[in-house]
């Protein structure tokens, strides 16, 4: 698949991106997220901030610090929601209005929990819809 | 076509929901979860799985006893998986019967390859878990020659270089044994004489590499 053609051009549904070192959690937030546009790229140390500002996602979902800590340098200035998934702490923070907070109500990172979180933080930015 | 019973045992539900739609594209898969050990024996109660994909933190016990535990029950492929592989954790899991070890970084194609070379006979290993692997088992070769050579000691000495490892001195290890320092002294220079060694320390460093923290040699005593 070439570049542009991972950019849809327009769409009804929300654009997520989800930036993974663990590929498998890809394949499970995908699913989780049916209500959005997902695209899911491998986060092999590469240019997160760069990444985003290339798809103007809706929002991201990352599951490391590094990813997350990048993605929150764009998401601050572009007001976008982050979802990290912690996996060895088993928990999920959200990054919004320029800050982090636990989210998904103590449940740890479930596909339920993911596709609330992501799904709220997409309304309180004014909707789902692009 | 039968398709292959995977069960995927882990706690969380994320990795159990990525393996499941993963394979769910696949038409020779047919998954079974499994959040704990106790899940697991349920889900092995009618009928045994072809291949087990279990996380090395399983709760309540822990991958590796589940591994021994299941192998127990059913002659079930074991591959344990893990976010950050030790050797000491890929060598135990092996030894507990696992037939492979793989990173939960894995990327999705090779998830389904090792899976397939399971039930072909093949163990799923990463290059770099093999080579911890052995680094692993040449561990064990020179914990088995320094056990081998601890076998020249008797009972009294190896109680007495237990002492000595966990750094007492002359007078503490009399205390602990009941016996007078000289007898202490001369129980040293043997240890020194049997095992070639030229110094305490050497003495407390070989004691280590044969029996490391896994086991006590003789009956355990302390140092108070």
């Amino acid at each position: 698949m070439k570049l542009h053609q991972l950019r849809p051009a327009q769409t009804t549904r929300p654009l997520v991106a989800v930036v993974c070192a663990v590929p498998l959690l890809g394949e499970a937030v995908g699913s989780a997220l049916e209500f959005a546009e997902v695209h899911t790229f491998s986060d092999r140390g590469g240019d997160v901030a760069g990444l985003l500002r290339w798809l103007h996602p809706d929002a991201v979902v990352v599951d490391s610090e590094r990813a997350a800590r990048e993605a929150a340098s764009y998401a601050r200035e572009h007001g976008l929601p982050i979802v990290h998934l912690e996996l060895r702490d088993n928990e999920l923070r959200l990054f919004r209005a320029g800050r982090w907070e636990a989210a998904g109500n103590g449940e740890g990172p479930t596909p339920e929990a993911i596709r609330n979180v992501v799904a709220g933080a997409l309304f309180a930015r004014g909707g789902p819809v692009r | 076509m039968r398709r292959t019973r995977i069960l995927v045992a882990d706690s969380l539900q994320i990795f159990r929901s990525g393996v499941r739609n993963l394979l769910a594209r696949e038409s020779d898969f047919e998954i079974i979860e499994a959040e704990s050990f106790d899940d697991v024996l349920r889900a092995v109660e009618l009928d045994c799985p072809d291949i087990a994909l279990i996380d090395l933190e399983l709760p309540p016990y822990g991958g590796v006893s589940a591994v021994q535990r299941l192998r127990k029950r059913c002659s079930t492929y074991t591959i344990v998986w893990s976010f950050e592989p030790s050797r000491e954790t890929v060598l135990a899991a092996v030894r507990a019967g696992a037939h492979g070890f793989l990173h939960k970084e894995i990327s999705p194609e090779g998830l389904v390859r090792a899976l397939r070379g399971v039930v072909q006979g093949e163990a799923p290993l990463s290059r770099d878990l093999a080579s911890l692997m052995i680094d692993a088992l040449h561990g064990l070769d020179e914990r088995t020659r320094a056990r081998d050579r601890a076998g020249v000691l008797s009972s009294r000495e190896r109680e007495v270089l237990d002492l000595v490892a966990q750094g007492a001195r002359n007078r503490q290890i009399a205390a602990a044994l009941t016996i007078s320092e000289f007898t202490v002294k001369r129980h040293v220079q043997n240890i020194l004489q049997k095992l070639e060694l030229p110094s305490r320390k050497a003495a407390a460093t070989f004691y280590r590499t044969a029996f490391g923290q896994e086991e006590a040699p003789v009956a355990a005593t302390q140092i108070a």
